[in-house]
């Protein structure tokens, strides 16, 4: 992957370096034998996917596809932002809107968004693919936004990812979002390593990665393992209730779990890795012998809000399981309920229903929201970036990972003549951001019509814009999944290379 | 099984044995009455029958075709735990002494859902790959406080009751009937049974591998491991 310029980039460049003198000859056709050698290689390693659950309807056009005011013939009935509250980096088709008010909506705390610190620091990342779903039910959108509509047996795209990738991780697929964006996919022929582990609270989470540690005074492990032993083998089988039902697929999943995946996750010792608690008066982790993870205090600087947020919590534990090699997709995602920092006196972390408030105020829901998630996001690729991932080829975690902001739908368009805040129904038309060096970064697929504020579609395998096209949740999928290295043999999507 | 079958078949055996033919002996139930059959015949190690004259009939417990078993979920784990160890629901495990095992760390993961927090509406279909973890730790904890409960306060244990043991923290006599009592309590109290002689046979025996770890309070580390296996056995959850 070259920049549009066809330059290499440093990551590239390093790459390149390490290539030409493992290779021992700086002759460009041996330098590029073993670049597509190391392609190949590089293909058996695992690519990392983060979902980020913009749960209520994130609106394009609210953020990266924002419409100027001065662009619009119908500035004043369309949802416009004015001129001097969008950033674009130059020569980018990428915006970013920084705004501020004095409540949201009838919840009177002021309140400030932005967006274009993350947009300055990852344009060249950044993909925007438009979209038009098929559902304005929030349960029955969000799923689809997993499974393209159900493209390829109703998989989704972190089991997709878990399948191919997860074999040889302990919990290759870690879900701590909510509704549509927890379920499982439809796909009973997926391996059992790939379905989601659900996480309902990433703080203590890790707790129930160890049968024993962490509980005070009890008989020592080789003991607990002898119990375990004498009761999987010799009382388990020769009861009544076990001969009789012997033949159960739950039973037999049980066996599975309670030996081969409960050894599993011992042996890593995952509790030690995964805990990012500060030791305290509070939560004395050594009285339960217990320790922070050694990357505990780098990421509650990222995350400085993990008690009292739990999205910023996920967005920890997430860190920590991807750089700790335990999985190779997470889901993370806020919630609906509302969060303030300090009553009316603080700030709005979380606005009731999330994106779904835009129905009461929609420029505040959507610009806390935002500002909120690409937070979140920005602290992870830091994290991501900091993290050698093959010491080899010179490259981060970063570099083979990639951030969906998976959504429902967007929001209406159209507001009251210049109202400067109004509420908004769901819309089927929107757009999805994708971030990772692995995409074709600081680009656009489609665009948005200023003047009605519907984005409209793009060429599958060039991006060129087609203004009379829309685009369906598959083509989302089988982007995604492409840029990933995901092998789709016979699953009969779309074929989607624009997203590389 | 339901009740009006084990009486069914207690009938239908007894009958057989009376008529002296066995052509298609009836299966009994192991265990169902304390290692004895419904109708008062010895059992063997297999479930099967141990006849008068020295006999055996060949156990004949019928696998069940559909085997549809379910695993219980957090809401009645936590009350039955609850029940068979004598605390009150929230008393039985809270990680870190602090949080709710079943409703506030492993709640999804048991089988529960959470509708106003996380949106999850529908338990999960199946357990999942933390979910014999978390059923172990709450065990573990659970069994832990009813141990020291009934050691530190013989006079009123509920299921370790008169546990003579030696000043090294041992048990007196591993063949005294408290054990055997205290194992019978376990599998009353988790799998609504009696436990057969093999069981508490193999509890007993587990005590030998306790003091042959070096274990310096042998007692208490059997009583929170027979426990431990008792309520974490497929029996007590599943259902």
């Amino acid at each position: 992957m070259m920049n549009k310029l066809g330059r290499l980039n440093r990551r590239q460049l390093m790459k390149s370096v390490g290539v030409a003198a493992a290779g021992g000859s700086l002759g460009l056709g041996s330098m590029l034998a073993s670049r597509r050698g190391l392609a190949q290689n590089q293909e058996k390693k695992p690519r990392f996917l983060i979902v980020i659950a913009a749960g209520g309807g994130a609106s394009i056009i609210d953020s990266f596809l924002a419409i100027p005011r001065s662009l619009s013939a119908n500035p004043g009935t369309i949802h416009t932002l004015p001129d001097d509250a969008i950033f674009s980096p130059e020569g980018s088709p990428l915006r970013a809107v920084d705004q501020s008010g004095s409540e949201a909506g009838a919840i009177p705390i002021a309140w400030s968004a932005n967006q274009s610190n993350f947009l300055r620091k990852n344009v060249n990342d950044i993909l925007v693919a438009t979209c038009t779903g098929t559902s304005v039910n929030h349960n029955v959108a969000q799923r689809r936004s997993l499974t393209g509509n159900e493209i390829w047996k109703g998989r989704t795209l972190q089991e997709c990812v878990a399948a191919e990738y997860g074999a040889t991780f302990p919990v290759p697929n870690v879900n701590m979002a909510g509704q549509g964006y927890s379920e499982r996919g439809y796909d009973r022929d997926l391996p059992d390593f790939a379905v989601h582990e659900p996480v309902a609270g990433a703080s203590v989470w890790p707790l129930g990665l160890d049968g024993a540690l962490g509980i005070n005074d009890l008989p020592s492990k080789e003991l607990i393992v002898a119990a375990r032993e004498l009761r999987n083998q010799r009382l388990d089988p020769n009861t009544a209730f076990y001969r009789t039902f012997k033949g159960s697929k739950n039973l037999a999943i049980w066996e599975k779990q309670r030996t081969v995946n409960q050894s599993s996750l011992e042996a890593g010792e995952l509790i030690k890795k995964l805990i990012f608690l500060e030791d305290s008066q509070s939560i004395p982790l050594s009285e339960y012998g217990l320790t922070p993870s050694p990357d505990a205090a780098a990421v509650r600087e990222k995350f400085p809000r993990y008690a009292s947020d739990p999205f910023q919590a996920q967005a920890a534990l997430a860190f920590l399981l991807l750089k700790n090699r335990v999985t190779t997709t997470v889901t993370i995602g806020p919630s609906f309920d509302v969060l303030l920092s300090n009553g009316l006196q603080g700030e709005i972390y979380n606005p009731p229903l999330a994106f779904d408030y835009s129905h009461n105020a929609h420029r505040a829901s959507q610009a806390i929201m935002w500002s909120r998630l690409l937070a979140a996001a920005d602290g992870l690729i830091d994290l991501l970036k900091a993290q050698e991932f093959d010491a080899s080829t010179g490259e981060s975690f970063w570099d083979r990972s990639m951030i969906y902001i998976a959504t429902e739908f967007g929001r209406d368009k159209t507001r009251g003549n210049n109202a400067n805040e109004f509420g908004t129904g769901h819309h089927l038309n929107n757009g999805f951001a994708i971030i990772s060096p692995m995409v074709r970064g600081n680009r656009v697929l489609g665009g948005v019509n200023y003047n009605t504020g519907l984005t409209y579609g793009w060429n599958p395998t060039t991006g060129e814009p087609v203004p009379e096209e829309e685009m369906a949740e598959r083509y989302i999928f089988s982007g995604i999944l492409h840029a990933l290295g995901v092998d789709t043999s016979g699953a009969d999507l779309p074929n989607v290379t624009a997203f590389v | 099984m339901f009740r009006d079958q084990l009486y069914l078949h207690a009938a239908l055996l007894t009958a057989a044995l009376g008529m002296g033919c066995l052509a298609e002996p009836v299966g009994p139930v192991p265990g169902a009455d304390g290692g004895t059959g419904l109708d008062g015949s010895l059992l063997g190690p297999d479930g099967s029958i141990v006849l008068p004259d020295g006999g055996v009939v060949e156990n004949q417990i019928p696998e069940s075709e559909k085997a549809r078993v379910q695993f219980k979920r957090q809401r009645r784990l936590r009350a039955d735990f609850a029940a068979a160890l004598g605390f009150s629901a929230d008393e039985v495990c809270k990680e870190l002494d602090r949080f709710d095992c079943f409703v506030t760390v492993h709640n999804i993961s048991l089988g529960g859902v959470d509708a106003y927090n996380l949106g999850i509406f529908e338990p999960l279909e199946e357990t999942t790959k933390t979910t014999p973890i978390a059923m172990e730790r709450i065990a573990l904890t659970g069994c832990r406080n009813r141990v020291d409960l009934d050691l530190d306060t013989p006079e009123s244990a509920l299921i370790f009751k008169n546990l003579a043991m030696d000043a090294s923290g041992g048990l007196a006599d591993v063949n005294a009937a408290s054990v055997d009592d205290a194992i019978d309590a376990l599998y009353k109290r988790f799998a609504l049974r009696r436990a057969n002689p093999e069981e508490i046979a193999e509890l007993r025996g587990f005590y030998e591998t306790v003091t042959a770890s070096g274990d310096t309070k042998a007692a208490r580390s059997w009583a929170i491991l027979a426990c431990f296996m008792v309520s974490t056995s497929v029996e007590s959850l599943f259902y």
